[in-house]
């Protein structure tokens, strides 16, 4: 398994050595080679059995010749010793014939036909015996006998014959007598007892004992051939069938490993591949069937995902280069960046940011990120994430003294923002953030020299200004009139002294709005204006701006014209800074227009107001229609005549209006007049049934209800409670609200108020917090825990930023000093009509933790909450405490008809009622009240 | 009873043109003081209880919201109506004066009418 890829070629050559010598075989498919091996087989075991027993069949054949050949031999000698008995018995017959000639010459004839026979017989037998003897083929004994039968017997018959033959011819039968009868009878018998005679007889004697012998020895041979020959083709059999299953075995093993090798090596070669992953492997193609079509499929396949593989890798490999550089990037940037998923958990954060904020050691990833960074950067994600459309950015404290500016932005994935109509969806948000110490640094640096600088002038200008002033009062109250003013001369003198002096007075003033505006840029631009952002009508700020410049139109005597749509909505912004731009506007408008008429133009359109102020006069060339916006470029040529502005109006109102998110711009046509335009957006409330509210939201909401369920203001005055350790404070607030028409009551410290509220409740009481024998939070503590006094509303109006602390105490509003008497005026208001303090929101839930949840939210926020878990105990504590809200599960509502039992039944029709969504609350718990779901429903 | 107007400021010139702007007021009995420095006008303030002070923001010693606390603070001269006189147009400045207890805060240059005016209204001359 460990062989080197060039090991794998050698296995095939091993695999078929029958490649080289039988190269049709490997262009046959693998079902012939198979066929063709089976056959193979079979063949030579049919062979090997057929050739065995013909083999032995054979021999068998051989054998029972032989054996016939024995009997046939054994026949011969006993025709022989039949005839040479034929023969002894014909001559004693002749003699006992001697009396009948006919008869006698008769059994003579036969005698004599015997023996020649039997002459011939026997040379036909040695003849046979001699061709055998060459032959080799006669045993040894056989032969010995044979030979003594030969030098004992041959020709004795013969011999015999002639002597009889002799006797015979000697004789005349027909004249036989007695006498001669009988002497040719003992003839006869003489010769029979002649050795010869004997001999005859002993020859056919020794003839049967041949015929004996040969008749035991030869059959015996014989059958002792055949048994062997019948044994001999039994092992023929035998072994040619086991030999020929053992070819055939051979064979088919070959052919079997002829198939199997390159199966086995395509096997190996898949799997090595896929074990090792090594793509150079190829499967060696030896044979045309479908096992090395198979190869050439795997070497391709192995190519094709070899090449896929490659260019993955380089693709993969690309990629990680690029994510290494963007990594790179991001560890390098200088900026701080924090990435978020959609649930607000920390993605990717890289070293500056955690350079920022000291997080070196701390696990930032799949953190929610408000469980390490503050609520700035939290509130940003999550606004963000409320609306993906809106980029945000932050100013942020970081460690050790450094300023951030923290910019958010939302990840959107690129195909659906192409599509329009379809609302955002994010994925995730990504604050950067910029450490600006440095540039908030030379900013301050730039504003303090600005101020300086400012400060520095002024004070001159202040004696130049001032003593100007003093002398044309003084001129005018006390030289003048003393002075005789009779000559010309004297006249002239006095005329253009005060001339002059006006001119001192107009341009010193004039120094002092150029220092004024500078100072105001510089402010504006280095963000040091707090922007008070507010709904305003747009109607109503002209109508303020118009009133402002109504002494110059006075004085122009030109005519104003209003082209105000009816109906606009409210815009976003800051009243004071646009009727700023309104003024300086109409201003120039007026300034630079002879006579006819100054038109406001107010219209809505596309999401945005437009404002133009549209004038009659000397007009501005197209040239320099930009330049009007840039600072310190008043167009000189053009203005020459009236050198009244400090060129800094419009760069002014350029940055307010761009703070605003508008546009401003110029139209003039030379000579016939200008048109200076700016736009406002429209804030349009994102619509959107699903979007997730958070708890903050519903809070606000709740909070924005809460005071709205008042009951109407009685008409009696209120009583409010100043409490504060500075006298100049209480005098203060005293004269505010007093011009509001509240009784105002004063202690001067923690103590006093205990004794004053004790002795004359109050409506409502606004305490500082740094004070004297108790401070403000302990005096909020022991109010708030009195029944008696805890529903008497409470403003906190400290410089100390603590809020939630005064909050956690039941505090119903936390200002900060300065005093915004506007603020403070309108939450007195509010407080005051709202009536009781501590307002009380019942949590109708039967989720324990859903309940907790809301709780802990509410209570932080000043409410006093009361829960209930059932529907019964929901409408018995609505009844008996009251509650400002009530906020229920919408199950447990429809289920006892809440709403309508409370509603109607029992008097609470002014009761705000929330309902939660109970499926969709569950979040809250994972996400830390970022993102539920309460949908309130009235 | 004479009433005691003290004006502070390190510029020599603005003290002879408050003087100036307000020398009618001597005429109706009002006495005129001036001190150079906060220190100096401080101790001018505990010593002569002037009804009224014309009081810079920017002057070497002790500033002028300095001078202003400290006067607020000390009850025996509390009462003292303090006008603040700054440079500085800025609205930080008039939220640390409005802080320190002053009563009213004018931005220079000044209107040499306006002050007399003030002036006027502040001590009830008719």
């Amino acid at each position: 398994m460990s062989a080197q890829p060039s090991a794998t070629p050698k296995l095939f050559h091993h695999s078929t050595p029958s490649t080289r010598t039988t190269g049709w075989f490997n262009r046959l498919k693998v079902g012939p080679k198979i066929s063709l091996g089976y056959a193979a087989a079979l063949g030579i075991a049919m062979g090997g059995t057929i050739i065995g027993i013909a083999v032995g069949n054979s021999y068998q054949q051989q054998a029972q010749n032989l054996q016939a050949d024995a009997i046939d031999e054994i026949l011969d000698i006993k025709d022989l010793r039949q005839s040479l008995t034929q023969v002894i018995a014909e001559e004693r017959e002749l003699i006992t014939w001697l009396d009948n000639p006919e008869r006698f010459q008769s059994i003579y004839e036969l005698y004599r036909n015997s023996t020649e026979e039997f002459e011939e017989e026997w040379a036909e037998l040695l003849a046979e015996y001699e061709e055998d003897i060459e032959e080799g083929i006669e045993e040894a004994d056989e032969i010995e006998f044979l030979e003594n039968l030969i030098e004992n017997y041959d020709g004795i018959v013969s011999n015999y014959f002639k002597d009889v033959d002799q006797i015979i011819s000697e004789l005349n039968l027909t004249e036989l007598q007695d006498k001669t009868l009988i002497e040719v009878k003992q003839r006869f018998i003489d010769l029979n007892r002649r050795p010869n005679a004997i001999k005859i007889e002993e020859f056919a004697e020794q003839l049967s004992k041949f015929a004996e012998t040969i008749e035991e020895e030869e059959l015996a041979a014989a059958a002792d051939v055949i048994q062997t020959a019948a044994q001999l083709r039994t092992q023929v059999i035998t072994i040619s069938i086991v030999l020929s299953l053992i070819i055939a075995s051979f064979l088919a093993l070959l052919i079997s490993r002829a198939i199997n090798r390159p199966l086995k090596a395509v096997e190996e070669t898949a799997l090595r591949v896929t074990r090792e992953g090594n793509f150079d492997l190829r499967a060696t193609v030896t044979s045309n069937d479908e096992i090395g079509t198979l190869s050439i499929a795997l070497n391709q396949l192995i190519e094709w995902v070899s090449t896929y593989t490659r260019s993955l890798k380089e693709a993969q490999q690309e990629l990680e280069e690029q994510t290494q550089e963007l990594n790179a990037i991001i560890d390098n940037l200088g900026d701080g960046l924090l990435v978020t998923d959609s649930q607000g958990c920390i993605t990717r954060a890289n070293p500056a940011l955690r350079g920022m904020f000291s997080l070196n050691d701390t696990q930032l990833n799949h953190q929610p990120a408000h469980t390490i960074f503050d609520q700035r950067i939290t509130e940003l994600i999550t606004k963000n994430q409320t609306d993906p459309t809106i980029s945000q950015s932050k100013e942020l404290e970081l460690t050790s003294d450094r300023v951030g500016q923290a910019l958010v932005t939302a990840i959107t994935s690129a195909v659906e923002s192409e599509t329009e109509g379809k609302a955002i969806q994010s994925v995730g948000s990504v604050v950067l953030i910029r450490d600006i110490t440095a540039e908030k640094e030379v900013d301050r640096m730039k504003t303090d020299f600005i101020s300086t600088v400012s400060h520095e002038l002024r004070t001159p200008l202040t004696s130049v200004l001032g003593f100007a002033k003093l002398i044309q009062k003084k001129l005018e109250e006390t030289v003048l009139p003393a002075v005789n003013i009779d000559t010309k001369k004297t006249e002239r003198a006095a005329r253009q002294v005060r001339e002059n002096l006006n001119i001192i007075v107009s341009e010193g003033e004039r120094l002092t709005s150029l220092i004024n505006d500078v100072l105001d840029i510089a402010k504006i631009e280095a963000g040091k204006i707090e922007w008070n952002m507010q709904p305003i009508a747009i109607a109503e700020i002209i109508e303020r701006a118009i009133a402002a410049i109504s002494v110059l139109l006075q004085t122009s005597g030109l005519d104003i014209i209003r082209d105000i749509e009816s109906d606009l909505p409210e815009v976003v912004g800051d009243r004071d800074r646009l009727i700023q731009v309104l003024i300086n506007l109409f201003s120039n408008a007026i300034k630079f227009t002879d006579s006819g008429s100054v038109t406001c133009r107010v219209f809505c359109q596309n999401n945005e107001v437009s404002i133009s102020i549209i004038d009659t006069g000397i007009g501005l060339a197209s040239d320099d229609l930009e330049k009007v916006f840039e600072k310190f470029k008043q167009i000189g040529e053009v203005m020459t005549d009236k050198p009244k502005g400090t060129g800094l109006g419009l760069p002014i109102c350029k940055q307010i209006i761009e703070h605003h998110g508008g546009r401003i711009w110029a139209e003039s046509t030379l000579g016939e007049g200008s048109t200076f335009s700016f736009t406002l957006p429209l804030n349009i409330p994102v619509e959107s049934g699903i979007a997730k509210v958070s708890l903050q939201t519903v809070v606000e909401q709740l909070k924005d209800n809460v005071d709205r369920t008042i009951a109407p203001e009685r008409k009696t005055q209120k009583t409010i409670l100043v409490v504060d350790d500075e006298p100049h404070i209480r005098t203060l607030l005293r004269q505010e609200l007093e011009a509001t028409g509240y009784q105002v009551q004063e202690a001067k410290d923690g103590m006093d108020a205990l004794r004053k509220i004790k002795a004359t409740p109050p409506d409502l009481i606004v305490m500082d917090v740094m004070m004297p024998n108790i401070n403000g939070f302990d005096l909020a503590a022991v109010l708030k825990s009195n029944p008696a006094t805890m529903n008497i509303p409470t403003i906190v109006l400290s410089i100390i930023q603590d809020q939630e602390r005064g909050y956690r105490l039941g505090v119903d509003r936390y200002l900060s000093k300065p005093i915004d008497t506007d603020t403070l005026l309108h939450d007195i208001k509010t407080l005051l009509t709202q009536g009781a303090s501590n307002r009380k929101v019942l949590v109708v839930d039967m989720d324990t933790s859903t309940t907790k949840t809301l709780m802990d939210v509410l209570v932080s926020k000043g409410y006093q909450v009361i829960e209930a878990s059932t529907g019964h105990d929901s409408i018995e504590k609505a009844l008996s405490l009251k509650p400002d809200m009530i906020i229920v599960d919408s199950a447990i509502s429809t289920e006892h008809e809440l709403v309508k039992t409370l509603r109607f039944d029992n008097g609470l029709e002014n009761i705000f009622i929330i309902m939660m969504d109970h499926q969709l609350v569950p979040q809250m718990q994972t996400q830390e009240f970022q993102s539920s779901n309460p949908t309130p429903r009235h | 009873m004479n009433k005691t107007i003290l004006i502070v400021d390190d510029e020599v010139h603005i003290r002879v043109l408050l003087e100036q702007t307000l020398e009618d007021l001597e005429d109706e009995g009002v006495e005129l003081l001036t001190a150079s420095n906060g220190a100096e006008a401080l101790e001018l303030i505990q010593i002569e209880k002037p009804d009224l002070v014309f009081l810079d923001v920017m002057m070497p010693k002790m500033t002028g919201f300095e001078v202003c606390q400290a006067v607020k603070r000390d009850i025996a001269t509390q009462n003292t109506y303090i006008i603040m006189l700054t440079a500085k147009g800025q609205e930080f400045d008039q939220q640390q004066g409005h802080e320190a207890g002053a009563n009213l805060y004018m931005t220079k240059p000044f209107d040499p009418d306006e002050v007399l005016e003030k002036a006027t209204e502040i001590l009830a001359i008719a």
